[in-house]
């Protein structure tokens, strides 16, 4: 779970750019096309998720370094 | 009557003593004219400062030196601040310089061309220092005044992009005294939370008002922050030394939400777009897998025995009419040489002999060819064209 975490949203998109580049070459088996189709579902599922990411207010800083809605 | 008597460094002590007691004295600005200014191989620099009503000694210790921007010289308007302490070894008081800035028109302008000058020699401009904005962030610190437009114009870019990106504020003093302080912290706590960007900025105003931003201690924490900074200072037309050594310039503190910020709705659009496109490939991939079987399908069907049996049908078929075809061409060009043949043996006929006055002689259904055929009283036909006669042989006599 923290691994997936560490994946940022920039690299989800330049792993879905290659997935999609890779199946656009058509030089691929079947096979390896349906694995591509299938790990780009999920990376576009999960940068989807990321943008989705909860609503937040504004917060600001207070003098101890606390954080509180602005 | 005993007098009190005292040693000249008791005098001297005791002033000293009342100088550095002295609240004010321990931290004051004082204006003047530079006179007899001498920068010593040591580093210090000794100087005059006055003014029409007389003069006070002044010393900037090598160790002070960064407090003074400029090249100072003879003549020039300047304000000094600093200590005035009691030098007790000539028994005068002096000014001990922290910071020497130019006084008077311009001298703003001055100031910030020669940091200007100084931070870009040590290459705090250098592009090979900008750390990229990244693409997609989370959390975006902001250093400004909790109150005016700034971080309202933020405040609203921001959301308009992206609803779902954390704004941070660091509410800071952003003029005036304690200013450039505030945003050094500014900066410096929102690095240590660990925020993706830090946008550190101000609405506009008088070059006086984003002095700030100008001031080399929040250059200098702009440079040795970790986290990308975008500097947003005033309007397009104010450039400050914040701009120059911050990883990205925005023009206004909108400009710099648009920058910070990615926009929710196109990076959606995209998704959705890579996902299509994806969907396409897939189809296109299932297409020619589809297309390649029918291919095999077909190519397997052609080697089946029973396509080899029609093939072999086929190919028996062809060479029967190819023999009939054969047989027909033979047989014509025979009829055509017998016609060849009969014309010429036409040519060559008796009876056609036989026609202009020669005549056939048979005996004994045999041509006869020569008189050693015949004996007299032989009996003999004769044909001529268009009959024969009987004729029986009365002499028999040879050519000579």
């Amino acid at each position: 779970m923290s691994s997936e975490k560490t994946v940022s949203l920039e690299e989800r998109f330049e792993h879905i750019e290659e997935i999609i580049e890779k199946m656009e070459t058509g030089d691929i088996t079947l096979d390896k096309s349906f694995e591509l189709y299938k790990n780009g579902l999920e990376e576009i599922k999960a940068a989807n998720a990321m943008l989705d990411d909860i609503e937040k207010a504004m917060l600001v800083m207070n003098e101890d370094g606390s954080l509180e809605e602005f | 009557m005993l007098k009190n008597v005292y040693t000249v460094e008791q005098v001297n002590k005791y002033i000293k003593n009342m100088f550095a007691e002295d609240f004010m004295l321990r931290n004051i600005c004082i204006k003047g004219e530079v006179s007899n200014c001498k920068y010593h191989t040591s580093g210090h620099i000794y100087f005059t400062l006055k003014d029409a009503s007389g003069t006070i000694s002044a010393i900037m210790f090598a160790g002070y030196r960064r407090g003074l921007k400029f090249q100072m010289k003879e003549g020039d308007k300047v304000m000094v601040t600093g200590s005035v302490e009691v030098y007790e070894g000539a028994g005068k008081y002096q000014i001990y310089a922290r910071e020497i800035e130019l006084d008077g028109a311009g001298s703003l302008y001055l100031q910030f061309e020669a940091l200007k000058k100084e931070l870009e020699e040590m290459g705090m401009f250098a592009q090979e220092y900008k750390k990229p904005i990244p693409k997609f962030v989370k959390t975006v610190g902001i250093v400004t005044a909790p109150t005016g437009a700034a971080i309202q114009d933020i405040r609203n870019i921001a959301t308009r992009r992206n609803p779902n990106v954390q704004l941070i504020l660091y509410p800071a003093l952003v003029q005036g005294d304690g200013a450039k302080e505030s945003i050094v912290r500014g900066i410096q706590a929102l690095e240590q939370l660990g925020v993706d960007v830090i946008i550190v900025g101000r609405g506009g105003g008088s070059i006086e008002d984003l002095w700030a931003f100008n001031e080399e201690m929040v250059a200098r924490a702009i440079f040795d922050c970790s986290i990308p900074i975008i500097s947003a200072v005033g309007h397009e037309v104010d450039w400050t030394i914040a701009d120059f050594v911050s990883d990205l310039r925005a023009p206004t503190p909108s400009a710099a939400a648009e920058l910070a910020v990615f926009d929710y709705v196109t990076t959606k659009q995209k998704l959705r777009e890579q996902m299509l496109r994806m969907e396409r490939s897939m189809g296109r991939s299932i297409y020619m897998a589809r297309q390649r079987l029918e291919y095999e399908k077909s190519k397997l069907r052609f080697l089946s025995p029973q396509n080899r049996l029609n093939e072999n049908r086929r190919h028996l078929l062809e060479l029967e009419e190819k023999i009939a075809d054969r047989i027909q061409r033979t047989w014509t060009t025979k009829k055509h040489q017998l016609m060849l043949l009969a014309n010429t043996l036409d040519g060559l006929s008796p009876v056609k002999k036989i026609s202009s006055g020669y005549a056939y002689v048979e005996s004994n259904g045999k041509s006869v060819k020569t008189v050693e055929d015949i004996h007299v009283s032989d009996e003999i036909s004769i044909h001529v064209s268009d009959g024969k006669m009987k004729a029986v042989v009365m002499e028999v006599s040879r050519n000579e």
